[in-house]
């Protein structure tokens, strides 16, 4: 369980998130979505402890830290550092020894390449194994299926339903609403830092019309279509 | 075109020097103070001071090679701008160097030094197979990479180390071993993303005293043959060994302090020049260490 209570963050004058405030329950999945810039991502270090905030966050473990796997969008990998390194790495840094690499590796990722010569997907895909491989109880996957292939997609989605059944608690970020629908309990709607709206897994369909909707009202109009 | 892109490299290097909050009419003095400081460490050991200016030459003019670097530039360039670049280039990065050598006489290093630069300026290091095995397993990074950047200053490290066996004389091979320890020193100048040291559930205390450890053993690992066989060879020298591991013990892991002291920009003037001062008056580690040590625990609370 993650408890936010009254979260905000300003960036100088710029405020960020306002006064956020949900319960994030165990074995369930969290979908976040929200235009660029809305406040996920700040929403996401937030709660990972990489920004200070006001406000409170609670957990059923602590710290949350370091139970929490967290997937970012655009994950960073140093040059002349294997792929294989890397998962060491982090595996390591929670005090996991991995043995079996190799039949671990369900992407197929070129493990003794460097890392920072894979493609997009690919490193995508070689965080997400590191993050999995740390066995955590929470995790944030930002934007996890952006640049992946389909195959992997479909694993990705079969991890996160397991990952669920194994009374994780997982909040997702994605603009690929289809994913969402497939993995989701509940989706959250953030708009200029605030959550606008908490939808159920037996509302999504009305959910995905009314979206569709109103974005496509607001500017396909602005058109020559 | 050519000119441009000294120009931009003029202006990256300025952007790095402002970065560090000094004003850059400062970068021209301290040029010219290093330079003094060189000299006079060639006054104080001719032999020894012109091999580790060689080989800090060496260590620059291999880094230039790196690949992805190197493709950029000829995809950049037609062939003959891509060579004309980089023998500027390498020429800049010997100059200083190639001018004090001159400035005392030493016309054969001088020479060595521009052959170097040419040799280097035609050369593009590629990988061993898909990546360069290291014998670091799997932790902790900062040697795999400085491994990996460092590896044929290494080698030649290991060669002359093996030619001071060769001719009795253990003074070059304490020379060697030094070096080995002052690259694996630099391997600690990277800072790591934060997402990295967020990763970690070690307290600020344990992950330090690990990160020692480890540096520790892996440094070990790299100068621990060379000094067993100084040892067996040089018997009646057993001393010198002995301070050298005993300089390691604290050149370390005052590095690794360094580094989360200044964590997480790099490591900077104020810490630079506290390595220095070391590096003059060796025991001053041992007065240094505890309070520098203080301050990257509290650094590293904002991250752990």
């Amino acid at each position: 369980m993650i408890e936010l209570i009254h979260i905000s963050k300003s960036f100088g004058q710029h405020q960020v998130l306002h006064e956020v405030t949900f319960n994030f329950e165990d074995g369930k999945v969290y979908g976040i979505v929200g235009e660029n810039g809305a406040g996920k991502t700040t929403l996401f270090r937030c709660i990972a402890g990489l920004e200070t905030a006001s406000g409170q966050i609670n957990a059923n473990l602590e710290p949350l830290k370091n139970h929490l796997g967290y997937l970012t969008s655009d994950p960073y990998f140093l040059s002349k550092l294997t792929g294989e390194e890397y998962i060491y790495l982090l595996t390591d840094a929670r005090g996991k020894s991995i043995k079996k690499l190799d039949e671990r590796n369900i992407f197929e990722l070129p493990l003794k390449e460097y890392a920072s010569s894979y493609s997009t997907g690919m490193k995508k895909k070689l965080a997400l194994t590191a993050t999995l491989l740390q066995d955590n109880s929470f995790y944030i996957l930002d934007e996890p299926f952006n640049g992946i292939d389909l195959q992997s997609s479909i694993i990705l989605t079969e991890i996160i339903l397991r990952l669920k059944a194994m009374n994780k608690t997982i909040l997702i970020s994605s603009h690929i609403f289809s994913t969402l629908k497939d993995t989701c309990d509940e989706i959250l709607v953030l708009e200029e830092g605030r959550i606008s709206k908490s939808v159920k897994k037996e509302q999504f369909g009305d959910f995905e019309e009314e979206m569709k909707e109103k974005i496509l009202k607001k500017d396909i109009d602005k058109l020559w279509l | 075109m050519i000119n441009n892109y000294l120009k931009l490299q003029y202006k990256l290097l300025t952007r790095h020097f402002k970065a560090t909050g000094l004003p850059i009419v400062v970068a021209p003095l301290l040029l010219l103070g290093a330079g003094y400081l060189v000299y006079y460490l060639l006054l104080q050991y001719p032999v020894f001071g012109s091999y580790a200016l060689l080989l800090s030459n060496f260590q620059l003019l291999f880094l230039m090679t790196e690949k992805n670097r190197n493709d950029f530039l000829k995809n950049t360039f037609s062939k003959k701008d891509f060579y004309t670049i980089r023998l500027l280039e390498n020429g800049i990065v010997i100059l200083p160097t190639l001018t004090i050598f001159i400035f005392r006489g030493l016309w054969l290093y001088g020479v060595t030094l521009i052959v170097l630069a040419i040799i280097f300026a035609f050369l593009v290091f590629k990988t061993f197979g898909k990546s360069l095995p290291t014998p670091f397993a799997k932790k902790p990074f900062e040697f795999i990479i400085g491994f990996r950047r460092s590896y044929l200053l290494i080698l030649v490290l290991y060669m002359l180390a093996a030619i001071g066996f060769y001719v009795t004389n253990h003074n070059l091979v304490l020379f060697c071993v030094a070096g080995i320890t002052l690259s694996c020193v630099f391997y600690y100048q990277l800072p790591e993303p934060v997402l990295y040291l967020w990763n970690s559930r070690e307290t600020p205390t344990r992950f330090l005293l690990g990160k020692f450890r480890r540096g520790i053993l892996q440094c070990l690992l790299c100068v621990f043959p060379l000094l067993l066989i100084y040892a067996v060879i040089f018997s009646s020298e057993w001393f010198n060994a002995l301070i050298v591991l005993g300089g390691i013990l604290f050149l370390l892991p005052f590095a690794i302090t360094l580094k989360y002291v200044a964590y997480p920009r790099e490591i900077n003037f104020p810490e630079g020049f506290a390595l220095a001062l070391c590096f003059s008056f060796y025991p001053l580690i041992l007065a240094l260490l505890p309070f520098y040590y203080l301050k990257a625990l509290k650094n590293l609370k904002n991250y752990l």
